[in-house]
């Protein structure tokens, strides 16, 4: 694939988070920007994901304002990317284990926003947005675990399929 | 209903109780009894201080209260019940019209509430306990 249809495979999948992002922002860390960014490794080499991971970021900094938390997300995002490609030998195409651990992300996601907290805010605010937040990681992990659940095989198999097309070769090459 | 249903139905309804569970155990307990409580609300054309007593305990109580007395009007957004219990829309003819957009909101502060003092920010209403001799300051602004 050549560099120019590569930036735009990279700017069109960062829209498509954006877009799932802002589909699900009324309903409480509810969210498939986890799934689909497993489902962005299953064709993508991790440089280009975690391109994908810090443009999404940017992207939601122009829709909601410059915060703290896209501090947070610009590394925070990335370390999923990591894992993601870390477990992808393991995990293969097997939509349990991938299911495993976005709910495991899910629950990990608030301690690590804590941290960000505690960085900027100090230890006592640490603690005190991780406990206010645990009941909300709860959320986070089942849904996480559900939606990859369900939507993990007949996304991938789209995904898969249109990548091919796009790329004009196996998905398979970047395992 | 095949086993891969079984578990996800498994998932939901243990992470429901794991999730009501957690908020009732991690909600703050108000302290009963009457303390004073001073508002200062910062806005131009409504700005002004109230110092009310009050058994309410928390803010949302005790807005609901001032907006039966008629000394404030409230506009909440949501239900108790939400996640994040209901959003303070608007205060007398100051009101956000799209809580997901503002651009502007309702945002407090307090320099005296214990809870907002040891984390470095205050509460929702409906989450946010009362102490006597509480001081909260509104403004209304963007995030910049």
């Amino acid at each position: 694939m050549n560099k120019l249809r590569g930036w735009i495979l990279i700017s069109f999948l960062s829209v498509g988070l954006l877009v799932a992002q802002f589909a699900l922002a009324s309903l409480p860390n509810v969210e498939l920007v986890s799934l689909l960014f497993i489902l962005y490794s299953l064709f993508l080499p991790l440089s280009s994901t975690l391109i994908v991971s810090l443009l999404f970021t940017l992207l939601q900094m122009l829709l909601w304002g410059m915060g703290d938390w896209v501090i947070g997300y610009m590394w925070i995002w990335p370390v999923w990317v990591i894992l993601i490609y870390l477990f992808k030998p393991l995990n293969k195409k097997n939509p349990e284990r991938w299911a495993l651990l976005s709910g495991i992300w899910g629950l990990f996601f608030g301690f690590l926003f804590s941290v960000h907290h505690g960085v900027l805010y100090g230890f006592s605010t640490m603690i005190a947005y991780y406990i206010r937040g645990i009941s909300f990681d709860i959320i986070h992990a089942v849904s996480n675990y559900i939606l990859t659940s369900l939507a993990f095989t007949p996304l991938a198999n789209v995904i898969c399929r249109l990548a091919r097309q796009y790329q004009g070769e196996l998905y398979e090459s970047h395992d | 209903m095949n086993k891969k249903w079984i578990k996800l139905v498994s998932v939901l309804v243990l992470g429901t109780v794991l999730f009501l569970g957690a908020q009732h155990l991690l909600r703050p307990k108000g302290i009963e009894g009457d303390k004073s409580i001073t508002l200062i609300i910062e806005h131009e054309t409504i700005g002004q201080t109230l110092n009310v007593n009050t058994n309410a305990l928390t803010l949302g109580e005790l807005f609901e209260e001032l907006h039966e007395a008629e000394k404030l009007s409230i506009t909440f957004s949501g239900a108790k019940t939400d996640p994040f219990g209901r959003g303070l829309q608007g205060i007398n003819t100051v009101i956000t019209e799209n809580m997901a957009t503002g651009p502007e909101w309702w945002g407090w502060e307090s320099s005296n509430n214990t809870q907002c003092v040891k984390d470095g920010y205050c509460l929702g209403v409906d989450y946010q306990t009362l102490e006597d001799g509480n001081i909260f300051t509104f403004s209304y602004k963007g995030f910049e």
